[in-house]
């Protein structure tokens, strides 16, 4: 496992665009974490007389790097308090739909017959739904709102990961280290949880970084579409949305909370296309 | 074959039948009772009420609601919106050209620059050309297009004055109905006698930035694809061979080649479907673009559940049939496999 790791970490050095990924995730990150050291204000202090100043602005003693929104709040703070939103949605959606969709996977690969057909066919049903309609109609009956929009982006996710993980089982499950372990009379659990996944990891971790910037850029469209996070939580999607009258004369307002989202999921992308380079044996032979 | 096709057929019905149910108990999931609803009232007196309930047989055990709703499905019976009163299957037979629209445009548009792109930087590999379109195609690619959208009227509409900033053709212009397609009902003989191609033009003018902010992700999707599938499809011994006989350069790749290279492409233009879908809620609520994007949207806010639930499931059951009949043109394309499949 040790090897494995370090192997990943060779491999990502070398790759410039996973690298580039890697730091600006990094920097997200730290952003994040010190956003209450590094903001100048509470993200829904509205501060007086402050109304859409332009990125830049020096008013009395404040200096508003960012400028501000429709109702004096400083955006240079929204924006690091949203960072900690839109990570931690990506997160959320990574581990629901990543471990649901593995011991699904699992299960589906390794036991075959009906229970693969059950998965498999429910898995069918919410990949015939585009993946924002589908989180739509769960947002329809959960109502609007973060933690609904989690669990409905999550849900969307689910079939990448077990479709992958299944397809990764079936290819490991007659290989003859788990007839062996078969042999010496390891439990299904044990031959599930000890021998085949952690043979699963490699496309795992690809798709968990895949599936990070899918989770953060759906949450962030169902913000704009009014039925993600709600006022005031500073997030990037709602944000982008509630500041669409003021594009023609404040247009940092749109494009700030923009910038902020392309840049988190192109991050992730880079990543997970870097290690999908360095991870698939078939690409990595044929470079 | 037959048996191939059968069981194809059998998946595809299974599925209907599945998004039937999912969508038939969405109402039924939703927090409230569902006989107000659908009803869209609030407070009814007990009579109303009970008449209601036993109209929509929501009096009856959940699986006969469920046939008799799968019934209604297949005559064509999809509810009534609450906040129009008319028949959810006439309001999404309004809005649908003009999405169909857009969205072809869209692929058009995506098509016409992805494939030129993906072959140049699949001849041109590790060039600063290909990292160059291979970067800004996974920019293209990771696009919050909502965004995307805003900054194109931004610049286009508002700083330019290019284009207009929303709607399907300008208010002028009273076109006659036929297609609903606008690009083509713009060019009856009656509208062109009157106006000449000013309404052609100005419906063009209003579809340029919406297909471009809906084909930026299929652009970009499929620049990648036909990149790959290109590299794959020139390390293959016929092309090496076609190569030797001394064609030239341009025969291999846009003959021997492309053929070859086509099937990923098409079945990854097929895939884009669902992006498109995706897509056009969020393009047609920037530009207000009256298509199915928006109804679904707008129902949503105005919890029309009879308008969500019909809505969805129309737009399901067209794209699990878009799907099948991409596996069918898959099969076709490939010969391998349908060699296989015919022994």
């Amino acid at each position: 496992m040790k090897d494995f790791f370090l192997e990943l970490s060779r491999d990502i050095r070398k790759n410039k665009g996973a690298l580039a990924g890697l730091v600006l995730i990094l920097v997200f990150m730290l952003l994040a974490i010190f956003a209450p050291l590094l903001s100048p204000y509470a993200p829904d202090q509205v501060i007086e007389g402050a109304l859409r100043l332009p990125p830049g602005t020096q008013l009395n003693n404040n200096f508003f790097l960012f400028g501000t929104d429709d109702i004096g709040r400083d955006l240079f703070s929204r924006l690091l308090y949203g960072s900690r939103v839109s990570l931690l949605v990506g997160l959320s959606v990574v581990v629901l739909a990543a471990s649901l969709g593995t011991l699904m996977g699992l299960l589906a690969g390794y036991f075959g017959g009906w229970t693969d057909r059950v998965i498999s066919r429910a898995m069918d049903f919410i990949m015939a739904l585009p993946s924002v309609l589908f989180a739509i109609v769960i947002v329809a009956v959960l109502g609007p709102g973060l933690v609904n929009a989690i669990v409905a982006v999550s849900i969307v996710a689910l079939p990448n990961f077990t479709r992958l993980i299944r397809a990764q089982v079936l290819a490991e499950k007659n290989k003859q280290y788990v007839q062996a372990a078969r042999l010496y009379g390891a439990s299904h659990l044990r031959i599930l949880f000890k021998e085949i996944l952690p043979n699963c990891l490699a496309p795992l971790i690809v798709q968990g970084s895949l599936g990070f910037s899918d989770g953060v850029l759906n949450c962030a469209a169902l913000g704009f579409l009014g039925l993600g996070a709600q006022a005031p939580t500073p997030e990037w999607g709602t944000m982008l949305s509630d500041a669409r009258s003021f594009l023609e004369t404040s247009p940092w307002m749109v494009n700030l909370p923009g910038i902020c989202i392309l840049l988190v999921v192109l991050s992730f992308n880079l990543l997970g296309d870097g290690l999908r380079d360095a991870l698939d044996p078939r690409l990595k032979n044929r470079a | 074959m037959l048996l191939f096709l059968g069981k194809k057929f059998m998946e595809m019905i299974l599925t209907l039948i599945g998004i039937t149910f999912v969508c038939f108990l969405l109402i039924r999931l939703v927090p409230g009772d569902p006989v107000l609803l659908m009803i869209g009232e609030r407070n009814m007196d007990p009579v109303a009420y009970e008449a209601a309930k036993a109209k929509l047989g929501l009096d009856k055990p959940i699986l006969v609601q469920f046939v008799d709703y799968t019934g209604q499905v297949l005559k064509g019976d999809l509810g009534t919106s609450v906040t129009s009163k008319n028949s959810v299957w006439e309001e999404f037979k309004e809005r649908f050209p003009a999405t169909v629209e857009l969205s072809i445009v869209a692929l058009v548009f995506a098509t016409l620059f992805a494939i030129p792109f993906g072959i140049l930087a699949a001849l041109k590999k590790n060039t600063f050309f290909d990292y160059f379109l291979m970067g800004t195609s996974l920019a293209g690619y990771s696009m919050p297009i909502f965004w995307w959208g805003l900054v194109l009227i931004l610049f286009f509409s508002v700083k330019l004055g290019w284009t207009p900033v929303s709607g399907r053709i300008a208010l002028e212009y009273d076109i006659p109905m036929q297609t609903g397609l606008y690009l083509i009902d713009a060019l009856q003989s009656s509208v062109r006698e009157a106006e000449g191609f000013k309404p052609f033009w100005s419906a063009l003018r209003h579809l340029i930035l919406p297909s471009i902010v809906l084909g930026t992700i299929p652009l970009a999707v499929m620049a990648r694809m036909t990149r790959s599938s290109f590299l794959e499809v020139l390390g293959e011994d016929y092309v090496r061979t076609a190569r030797a006989k001394g064609l030239s350069e341009k025969r291999v790749v846009l003959i021997h080649a492309f053929r070859n290279a086509l099937i990923p492409i098409v079945t990854t233009l097929a895939l884009c479907f669902g992006t498109i879908i995706t897509g056009a809620i969020l393009t047609e609520t920037i530009f207000s673009w009256p298509g199915i994007g928006k109804w679904i949207v707008t129902s949503i806010t105005a919890r029309d559940y009879p308008t969500i639930q019909g809505g969805v499931l129309i737009i399901a059951v067209i794209i699990v049939l878009t799907n099948t009949l991409v596996d069918l043109i898959y099969i076709y394309l490939n010969p391998r496999m349908k060699n296989a499949l015919l022994k």
